[in-house]
């Protein structure tokens, strides 16, 4: 076994999941009831045309066949997620950066329809977008490379890579990716979750193994699934279970003939979004090794906004890029582009090129999007002779723990590691996720909350999403909400806060 | 001219568990302008507690009424039944201790 772990750690790894007070969990429970007896009422009146249903219906002619609408299913979405629609899919009409400016909607019929006032609400500050290295702008270098690399290229291409859609710039864009990540060879897709989803059935097959977090993204899911691999979870970065699924898995062999499998794929992701918990690398890698496992590690929120150098997870704990067998990442979040990326040998990328559905099928990136990321990348990196990459990032880390630590001395559960800016707040109560979307809206924040099906029933959260891009006014903007008195609303305390506000 | 309600809102863990939870609690206090304002924050905050808030104002006016009539008649209930039970009570307990000397007495005489 994997003991004395410590070691393997250079600087202290501090996460915490705080468990949910029981007063709150029976409250959120009977919450839920409360809200599901009044759906069956809803349901009722629905059903028997004593109020007008918005949902859709089969037609009279056809109420014989096989259902085509699965009505029960629906009942969370009909009765629960209808009622505080108003808090997603908020039209943005400028650029998502640190403010933004928001299409004002009202809905005369309770979310089921919205219709558009005509105003805009301006200077809303942004705690939602993943812009963790401020890279969303419409101005300044990368806007420009943008626009120039539009009147070379245009703007379609056309065609997949495989055909004749693969263009200089790509292939300028995947030398630059390689190096940032000192692996050999990496190869670039057009959209962060066909990358997951389409490259790992080329990976694995039948009779491979899987190990995948309990909390992995959709994605890496389907990917998994798509392979027709065999999956087993592990308990959410616990080193114990998966080092004990990997002695099982070494052991027993496959289910019936107990022959060896063929691969063992650990897939895990850098930054979890919606945990806020960074994966225990060092020890992960550590039981690659011992247990001639591979590791496929998915970095779509870590990169360029963890480590030093903005990395990575790899560069945060300090590690050698070469032990990652597959480093994937996507340029949506730290890089303000699209898509995704995977890097590792040179063996495996050229295996990828020829044998990935999404190189095969999918249309390669466009021209703007591949110059925005390689001026971003240099910019990270300093190769474009300024300091701004380096001041982006230590604004970031600033940012992050000035965020962390005001929110934890209030007295709010935090979940994650201290080094993360991803920062989901518990709020628990179904009626708070709608409450507290809207109030942040009336003090211009623009905030993502967070319920069921994404999260556990009784879980849901409020995340915050720090920026390079934030100015310390504009987080004490944000943090004055919860501390001017009267509280905003009793937002769960946590039983471990020590300080006395007053 | 109103004095400004300031309350030290106690933790409710320190209420319903008698504190054993923790020691250190948070206590923040609440600067209110009267009692209006006070009244309309709790309001507020039962609405969300009870998962009221997303309802529209027909399906809160049903389950208020479901729950203060529900509470007037717990109050109702004990006003009439709760002295009447106390007293019974008292008297059987009481005629337990208080008859045993006097059975005894008698079976020795």
């Amino acid at each position: 076994m994997i003991t004395l772990s410590c070691y393997l750690y250079k600087k202290p790894f501090l996460e915490s999941f705080e468990e949910t007070p029981l007063l709150v969990a029976v409250l959120t429970y009977m919450g839920y009831g409360i809200l599901t007896i009044f759906g069956y009422l809803r349901d009722f009146l629905r059903h028997w045309n004593i109020e007008k249903c918005h949902v859709a219906r089969e037609r009279e002619e056809q109420k014989d066949f096989v259902p085509l609408y699965q009505d029960f299913e629906n009942f969370y979405t009909r009765n629960l997620y209808m009622r505080i629609r108003d808090n997603w899919n908020r039209p943005i009409c400028s650029v998502p950066g640190a403010k933004m400016d928001l299409v004002e909607r009202v809905s005369h019929d309770y979310n089921w329809t919205f219709q558009h006032t005509g105003k805009v609400v301006k200077d809303v500050i942004n705690m939602g977008s993943y812009n963790y290295l401020g890279f969303a702008e419409n101005t300044g270098t990368c806007a420009d490379a943008a626009v120039e690399a539009t009147h070379k290229y245009g703007v379609g291409v056309g065609s997949t890579r495989y055909e004749i859609g693969n263009l200089d710039i790509h292939e300028e864009m995947e030398q630059l990716v390689a190096r940032f990540l000192g692996v050999e060879s990496s190869m670039a897709f057009g959209m962060g979750f066909a990358t997951n989803s389409m490259n790992i059935p080329a990976l694995t097959g039948k009779g491979c193994l899987i190990l995948s977090d309990e909390l992995n993204h959709a994605s890496l899911v389907l990917g998994a699934r798509l392979s027709g691999s065999t999956i087993r979870v592990f308990k959410h970065n616990n080193m114990q279970s998966l080092e004990k699924l990997l002695r099982d898995a070494i052991v027993h062999g496959q289910p019936r003939t107990h022959r060896p499998w063929k691969k063992i794929l650990i897939v895990v992701e850098g930054i979890y979004s919606m945990e806020g918990s960074i994966v225990r690398l060092p020890e992960v890698i550590a039981l690659k090794k011992r247990y001639k496992a591979y590791l496929y590690l998915d970095e779509a929120h870590s990169i360029g906004a963890l480590g030093p150098n903005g990395r990575g997870v790899v560069d945060y704990f300090g590690l050698d890029p070469k032990d990652v067998d597959i480093m994937m990442g996507t340029f949506t979040k730290s890089f303000g582009a699209a898509g995704g990326y995977i890097g590792g040998k040179r063996e495996l990328i050229d295996y990828l090129r020829n044998h990935s559905h999404s190189a095969l099928y999918a249309t390669s990136m466009s021209p703007p999007v591949a110059q925005q990321i390689i001026t971003s990348m240099k910019t990270i990196m300093g190769e474009d002779g300024t300091t701004l990459g380096a001041d982006r990032l230590r604004q970031l880390s600033e940012n992050t723990t000035y965020f962390r630590r005001k929110l934890r001395d209030m007295g709010f559960i935090i979940y994650g590691n201290d080094d993360s800016p991803v920062v989901p707040m518990m709020l628990y109560m179904p009626a708070k996720i709608g409450a507290f979307g809207r109030e942040m809206l009336k003090r211009n924040i623009g905030t993502v909350v967070v319920g069921f099906p994404a999260t556990p029933i009784i879980e849901s959260r409020a995340r915050f999403c720090v920026s390079a891009a934030h100015t310390r006014e504009m987080l004490d903007t944000v943090i004055f909400v919860f501390a001017a008195p009267p509280s905003l609303m009793c937002i769960s305390n946590t039983t471990l806060s020590v300080h006395r506000w007053e | 001219m109103r004095r400004a309600l300031s309350l030290d809102c106690v933790n409710i863990y320190a209420l319903v568990f008698g504190g054993s939870t923790c020691d250190c609690e948070p206590a923040y206090r609440m600067n209110f302008k009267n009692l209006k304002d006070y009244l309309a924050w709790l309001y507020y905050q039962y609405l969300l507690i009870t998962g009221i808030y997303v309802l529209e104002p027909w399906e809160k006016s049903i389950f208020n009424f479901i729950l203060f009539s529900a509470i007037a008649m717990v109050i109702y209930t004990s006003y009439v039944f709760v002295p009447i039970h106390v007293r019974l009570a008292l008297e059987f307990f009481f005629g337990i201790f208080g008859g045993q000397p006097e059975s005894t007495m008698a079976l020795m005489n």
